[in-house]
């Protein structure tokens, strides 16, 4: 089976104005396409599917009496499990998490994505706490990469992007503390948008690292991001780092000219790094030809202390998510897989001077930054240094936050849309970071950038179930 | 890491109240020594801690 034709909320959007299709029929498609895929790809902890169709024939009413409420009508959206909503239990895919989360019911990003006319389909699969690797050996589905069940779908917005992938949902959101928007996004062939910090509120959402979590979409097109950015962003006082300052991206910026705008390419980062794939290499260099093509201004730079600020983002935010969680940790050990609570133990470990030098470290970088932001608008690169990883060996995982984590120390926009898959058919993706608050800017140019490429279009063949069992990889038994 | 380095990690997190096992503690400790590398790489970052003892901030 193939996955649904990869709809963008916009085309979705022009169809129900047309009249060619009803809500109805693209939730009942994203149904029929997850009762074919979710099982074995391990997408959703939880569907509402009831919920769903009863709230589409609801939204069809509302458009038959003439009311619209604007691109967002009745267009169904998976919410990752780490988020609350109205509608059911939030896991974090987790027996050690406690169920009173989900109670307090949907905060402001999905709550103002409801009152737009959106339709929550179900809550999807994640790395236990946004923490744990990917198990068999508990009772949430595992998730599994929809281009190759074999391989992981990146974390910990695991589910979200492979909903997107298949067509189970054409938006998902996600949370992004060291880059698990835009990991998943990448190796999932799916875009996905991580705006400035306190853009989208993150009320209702566990916290890990808090003044590093990030809410934001994953969906088809960066267009569709920018859609779902602009409905979720705004000041929630339930949110005290939610920011208010209003730089939501307005739909007028989004077609903003390449033409002169500077994209900076820190190519020391992966020309010369043996943890990036010769395949990424390829991939990158064809990215900056569209760019250039398009009108760029593709240059050189160096970002200086780049690891740094990564090391120290990996740090805080283990910290942060340490000092959140102690005491139901202490309470719940036993219940919570081995490898979340080896993570977590870092945070316990790690003394105050630790916790305060990195976010020296962050400041510092951040002021380093400002001279690189003045001679570029844009910084390029690999979101991710290879494609999937085997579930059955997912011992290099420790490199998928290189080259996305630093941004969330910043808390710049970052975005990673597809660009051309490795020799497999495996999707890769391009990362484009802006400076804070120019969320509009970096939309833009990833829209332009799908103006002249085609692989954000591209859907994965859903096959059968795959027989695989990688619960000995590792021993995260609880006991 | 030596013996006594494990059991001061153990001991550590016991004083948490985190209930570790000795698998536990093996796999932290690993996990420890290569994060004691990155965070003497931090501290030995000569930033004036009078310009920049917080983080940015946007972040609170």
């Amino acid at each position: 089976m193939r996955a649904a034709p990869p709809m963008s909320i916009r085309e979705i959007g022009a169809s129900l104005g047309a009249g060619d299709m009803t809500v109805t029929e693209i939730v009942e498609q994203c149904i029929a396409v997850a009762d074919a895929a979710d099982e074995h790809l391990g997408t959703y902890i939880t569907r509402f599917d009831d919920a769903a169709r009863a709230q589409a024939e609801r939204l069809d009413l509302e458009l038959q009496n003439g009311r619209s409420r604007g691109p967002l009508h009745g267009i169904p959206v998976a919410i990752k499990d780490l988020l609350a909503t109205d509608d059911g239990p939030t896991t974090a895919q987790s027996l050690g998490w406690s169920t009173e989360w989900g109670e307090r019911g949907d905060g402001a990003a999905v709550r103002r994505l409801r009152d737009a006319g959106m339709i929550v389909m179900g809550k999807t699969t994640t790395m236990e706490i946004a923490s744990g690797l990917p198990t068999a050996d508990d009772p949430f589905p595992l998730p599994r990469n929809p281009w190759d069940p074999r391989r992981w779908p990146g974390g910990s917005s695991s589910g979200s992007g492979s909903a997107v992938a298949t067509g189970m949902a054409p938006a998902a959101l996600g949370t992004d503390t060291g880059g698990s928007i835009r990991c998943p996004a990448s190796l999932s062939g799916v875009t996905g948008f991580k705006p400035s910090f306190g853009l989208v509120p993150k009320s209702g959402c566990i916290p890990v690292g808090l003044t590093y979590d990030h809410v934001g979409p994953l969906a088809r097109t960066t267009e569709d991001c920018a859609i779902l950015t602009r409905t979720m962003a705004g000041w929630d006082a339930e949110d005290a780092l939610s920011s208010k300052e209003d730089h939501r991206p307005a739909d007028s910026m989004l077609n903003r000219d390449l033409r002169g705008v500077r994209i900076g390419v820190p190519r020391h980062l992966y020309e010369d790094s043996s943890g990036v794939e010769d395949s990424v290499r390829r991939a990158m260099a064809e990215a900056l030809d569209v760019l250039a093509t398009a009108g760029a201004v593709v240059v050189d730079i160096s970002v200086p202390f780049w690891r740094e600020v990564g090391d120290a983002t990996m740090l805080g935010a283990v910290c942060e998510h340490y000092a959140n969680f102690a005491d139901e940790l202490a309470e719940a050990w036993h219940r919570i897989g081995r490898s979340a609570r080896v993570t977590l133990a870092i945070g316990a470990l790690s003394s105050a001077r630790d916790y305060a030098q990195a976010q020296r470290v962050r400041a510092y970088a951040d002021d380093q930054m400002r001279s690189v932001w003045n001679g570029v608008d844009i910084i390029a690169s690999p979101t991710t240094p290879r494609s999937a990883l085997p579930l059955e060996d997912m011992s290099g995982i420790g490199a998928f936050p290189g080259f996305t984590s630093p941004w969330n120390g910043l808390g710049v926009p970052a975005l990673s849309v597809p660009m051309r898959p490795d020799a497999e058919g495996l999707p890769q993706g391009l990362q484009l970071a802006g400076p804070y608050g120019h969320d509009a800017h970096v939309l833009s140019a990833g829209h332009s950038f799908q103006q002249s490429t085609s692989w954000h279009r591209a859907a994965p063949e859903l096959g059968p179930p795959v027989q695989h069992d990688v619960s000995d990889r590792q021993d995260s038994a609880r006991r | 890491m030596t013996d006594k380095n494990i059991d001061d990690v153990a001991e550590r997190l016991r004083a948490e109240g985190l209930p570790v096992d000795a698998q536990d503690v093996a796999e932290i400790s690993e996990r420890w020594r290569e994060q004691l590398e990155v965070n003497a790489r931090l501290r030995s970052m000569p930033i004036p801690f009078a310009s920049y003892g917080l983080a940015p901030r946007r972040h609170g």
